[in-house]
C-alpha cells in the first residue's frame, strides 16, 4: 500500500509513549502498534480524529501518500 | 429501530448447545462401535443364533423402512428363516448412519466453541458448514438407498409376499444441503467483512 504511517514521527516529537496515546485516543495498545507500523488497512475518521487531537497535528502530518510503480487499483483484483 | 443483541445471552445458549452436541457427538462414536460389533458378530457368529424362532417370542418387530412394522411374535415364520441377512443390513445401516451424524455433530460442536469464544466469523466455521451441506446432500441418495436396501432384506427374508421397495431421493435432505452449503458461501463473506473489520482502527 502507498500510504505511509508517520505517526512514530509525531510522536517522538510530542514526547508521548504508545501506551498513553492509545489511553488517550481509546484504542487498543495493539492497534495503535498495527496503525504505527502500517499493517492497518483502514482507518475511522474518529480515530484519526481522536489521534490528531492528543497529537495537536493534521491527518497529513502522521499519514502520506507515495506514488507506488505498478500499483493496481485494490478493487479490481475482486 | 435495531434490537440491542444480548450477546451474554447468545453466548450462554451457544455454551448449552456446545454441550449438547458434544452428548450427541459422543452418541454417534458409541452408535459407531455398537454397529460394528454387530456387523462382526453377524458375520461370525454361527447361523443357528439367528433363526427366526428366537424372535417370535418377546415381542420382537422389524420396522420396515418407517412406514409400517412386521410383529414377530405370532407370525407363522419357520424356524429355517435365517435373520443373518437382516442383521447385517440393519447394522451396516447403523453404522453409515452413525458417520454421518458423527461428521455434523463435531462440526456443528467445533462451529459452537467459536460462537462461545466471540469468533464465528472465521474461514474454518465456512468450511464445517460446506462439509454438513455435503453429507446431506450425500445422504439425500445414499441413506434412502441404504434403507431400501435394509427394508428389501426383510421383505426377501421372511418371504414377506405382495410387496416391494421403492428407492428413491429424499427431496428434503438435498434441499436442505443446498440452502447449508448456500449458509456457507455467505459465511465466507462475513468473513471477509470481518477480517475488513478487524483491520480498521
Amino acid at each position: 500500500m502507498a500510504i505511509i504511517s508517520r505517526l512514530d514521527r509525531v510522536m517522538a516529537d510530542r514526547k508521548i509513549s504508545l501506551n498513553d496515546l492509545s489511553e488517550k485516543v481509546g484504542i487498543s495498545l495493539a492497534n495503535l502498534s498495527n496503525l504505527k507500523t502500517g499493517k492497518v488497512k483502514a482507518i475511522r475518521f474518529s480515530t484519526l480524529n481522536a489521534i490528531c487531537r492528543e497529537l495537536q497535528c493534521q491527518p497529513g502530518d502522521i499519514l502520506e501518500y507515495k506514488f507506488v510503480e505498478g500499483e493496481t487499483n485494490s478493487e479490481d483484483e475482486y | 429501530m435495531l434490537k440491542q443483541m444480548n450477546l451474554d445471552k447468545m453466548n450462554k445458549s451457544a455454551k448449552a448447545l456446545k454441550t449438547v452436541m458434544s452428548v450427541f457427538y459422543i452418541a454417534a462414536i458409541i452408535g459407531m462401535v455398537i454397529s460394528l460389533i454387530i456387523a462382526v458378530c453377524s458375520v461370525v457368529l454361527p447361523d443357528s443364533y439367528f433363526s427366526a424362532e428366537h424372535f417370535k417370542n418377546g415381542g420382537f418387530s422389524l420396522d420396515v423402512n418407517g412406514m409400517f412394522r412386521y410383529d414377530m411374535s405370532g407370525s407363522d415364520l419357520s424356524g429355517d428363516i435365517n435373520m443373518k441377512g437382516i442383521f447385517a443390513g440393519i447394522a451396516f445401516a447403523a453404522f453409515m448412519y452413525s458417520i454421518a451424524l458423527f461428521v455434523i455433530f463435531k462440526e456443528l460442536r467445533d462451529i459452537l466453541a467459536t460462537v462461545v469464544q466471540k469468533e464465528p466469523f472465521n474461514e474454518n466455521n465456512a468450511d464445517r458448514l460446506t462439509r454438513i451441506g455435503g453429507v446431506f446432500i450425500v445422504g439425500s441418495v445414499l441413506f434412502n438407498f441404504i434403507n431400501s436396501l435394509v427394508a428389501g432384506l426383510i421383505i426377501s427374508t421372511l418371504k414377506i409376499k405382495y410387496i416391494d421397495v421403492i428407492a428413491g431421493i429424499n427431496i428434503s435432505m438435498l434441499l436442505a444441503g443446498f440452502l447449508i452449503i448456500i449458509l456457507a458461501g455467505i459465511f465466507k463473506y462475513g468473513c471477509y467483512l470481518q477480517k475488513e473489520h478487524d483491520e480498521t482502527v
